[in-house]
């Protein structure tokens, strides 16, 4: 799935080909170190934080006492670590975790990732980066390491991004597409025809796979989920490729991923 | 450490950027520029440079054909690490998730944050279908069931002095010295509950949906024993609520105590348990 570790939304380094326009930069940083932090890290050290954003260590250990001053980090002087703090979450958290699209697909995300063994990814699209905004993980498949609420993957690397690229209006697909050209660089002569493909998938069947594509291990099937008045969102299911071959994902997963969708969408229709 | 002047500056622009994004109040709605300089009471230059610059982070979005914003994604993976983290959930989420199963409703864990309550922990029954609040959400303190409950736990002058804040708040949005009266009524009545019976509750009124049931106990997490507020609420017609409150009441009660301690010994800020008074 090609996902790569970029800890903060607000990463201190600039992006490759994104110009940085007038930005404040106190605020992005400590929006930076706050993004530092990742699930199932508690405690973190200025030289951490140093490590992680690319900020100097005078920088980052004057923005976490700061921070600690307003109420954002907890800091335990005896280990000299510092930890998030719950204010962190009056920063807009509940504003993105809870929309209507993300509850009705929580549920039947579940019900897939028990009947399958399979994780289960809602992701919504942010810049170039495929952003994980619901996780359901499977007990009984081992969980990549980069499966988790907040993660991101590469748009244009990951069949999750092309099963959405498939669905969106013509306009705005070539656009990325010829972002993702432009980053692709070398590699985009293969990335384009997987693309195609991909896209060629998902309108016949509605879903694109990746069958031990990047990891022979691990096969992947995703489908879009474009519900009227969200922005455009894909779901995947990620699971063992022993338990994905080609024959089950046609028969089984494939359309039962889109039956799904269908099933959201018609669901948040009636609501709204 | 210097503190000099460059960065208390510095400081003070950050606290400025985050009560941008606070002014959402983690809600999806959409403002503008101009509803931003009247809540934060920053300027119009400065709340447009702070907007611009989430906007380019990924903490705002423009709103499609308008000149409002909306919160983004940024602040979930921020979030999500906080509350997948944080030992206290960690222990208090299985507890809560048995509660709300027993008694078929919604508990919620909230701390103070300014003058308002803020959800760190929500577990619904899982035979509820519908969610209507959830982690991170935010209700005021003065008019909540569960901020209230948490103002009672508070010790003093804190208490006395974060109700007079609430107070000149209300009184800045426009209440009427009627209405502040009644309010005071109101607070006055919850803590009489508290102090007689032990919680207090509501069935819809300020605050509350209507048909919404709450009620609400302080609670003292952790080595530190800061304090916060657990409360259960449902959705009922009136004439169930009375029901309801006999049922829940004595259960949320007996669960105080089963929740304080199964958090007692976690070291909640990193200070240990009595270096408080060491070191500060």
């Amino acid at each position: 799935m090609s996902a790569r570790p970029a800890p903060s939304p607000a990463s201190a380094r600039p992006r490759a080909g994104m110009v940085r326009r007038s930005i404040v930069e106190p605020v992005a940083r400590a929006l930076a170190l706050l993004g530092a932090f990742r699930p199932n890290d508690c405690w973190l050290t200025n030289r951490d934080l140093s490590l992680r954003t690319g900020l100097p260590p005078s920088t980052v250990s004057r923005q976490t006492h700061g921070l600690v001053e307003l109420g954002y980090l907890r800091h335990a002087p005896s280990e000299r670590k510092y930890a998030l703090a719950a204010s962190v979450l009056s920063l807009g958290y509940a504003a993105i975790a809870h929309t209507q699209v993300q509850q009705l697909s929580r549920v039947r995300m579940q019900a897939l990732a028990q009947t399958h063994q399979v994780h289960v990814v809602l992701c919504t699209r942010e810049r170039m980066d495929l952003l994980i905004v619901e996780c359901e993980t499977s007990p009984s498949a081992s969980i990549p390491q980069a499966l988790h609420v907040g993660a991101r993957l590469e748009l244009g690397a990951s069949p999750t991004g092309w099963a959405m690229l498939a669905a969106l209006p013509e306009v705005e697909r070539y656009y990325l597409l010829e972002k993702v050209e432009r980053r692709a660089a070398k590699d985009w002569p293969r990335l384009r025809r997987r693309i195609s493909e991909a896209m060629s998938q998902v309108m016949e069947f509605g879903y694109c796979t990746s069958l031990g594509e990047w990891d022979p291990e691990l096969s992947l099937v995703a489908s879009p989920l474009m519900v009227p008045g969200y922005a455009p969102l894909a779901i995947a299911c990620i699971g063992a490729s022993t338990y994905m071959s080609s024959a089950r994902v046609r028969r089984e997963l494939g359309p039962q991923l889109v039956g799904m969708t269908l099933a959201i969408q018609e669901e948040a229709g009636a609501i709204s | 450490m210097s503190a000099g002047p460059s960065s208390s500056n510095t400081l003070l622009t950050v606290e400025r950027g985050l009560q941008v994004l606070r002014a959402f109040r983690a809600e999806s709605r959409a403002r503008s520029n101009a509803e931003l300089v009247q809540i934060t009471g920053l300027s119009k230059a400065t709340v447009s440079r702070l907007t611009s610059t989430l906007i380019e982070l990924g903490f705002l979005r423009r709103v499609p054909g308008g000149r409002q914003f909306q919160l983004s994604v940024g602040p979930l993976s921020i979030g999500h690490a906080f509350i997948e983290s944080d030992l206290v959930l960690a222990r208090a989420h299985p507890f809560m998730q048995e509660l709300a199963d027993r008694l078929n409703v919604s508990v919620a864990l909230a701390a103070g944050d300014g003058l308002d309550m803020l959800y760190v922990g929500y577990r619904i029954s899982r035979r509820i279908a519908t969610l209507r609040m959830g982690v991170g959400s935010m209700l005021p303190m003065a008019t909540s069931m569960i901020g209230r409950a948490y103002l009672w736990g508070l010790p003093e002058p804190d208490r006395t002095a974060r109700l007079a804040a609430a107070r000149r708040a209300l009184a800045a949005q426009g209440a009427k010295p009627a209405a502040l009266e009644a309010w005071q009524r109101e607070i006055q009545d919850a803590f009489d509950d508290l102090a007689t019976r032990g919680v207090c509750f509501a069935t819809g009124g300020p605050g509350f949906q209507r048909d919404a049931f709450g009620i609400a106990v302080p609670v003292r997490v952790g080595l530190q024993e800061v304090s916060m507020a657990l409360s259960c609420g449902s959705v009922e017609p009136p004439s169930r609520a009375e029901d309801v409150r006999r049922r829940v009441e004595p259960a949320l009660l007996k669960a105080r105590p089963a929740f304080e301690a199964l958090l007692a010994d976690i070291d909640v800020d990193g200070k240990g348990a009595v270096a408080l008074s060491h070191r500060a």
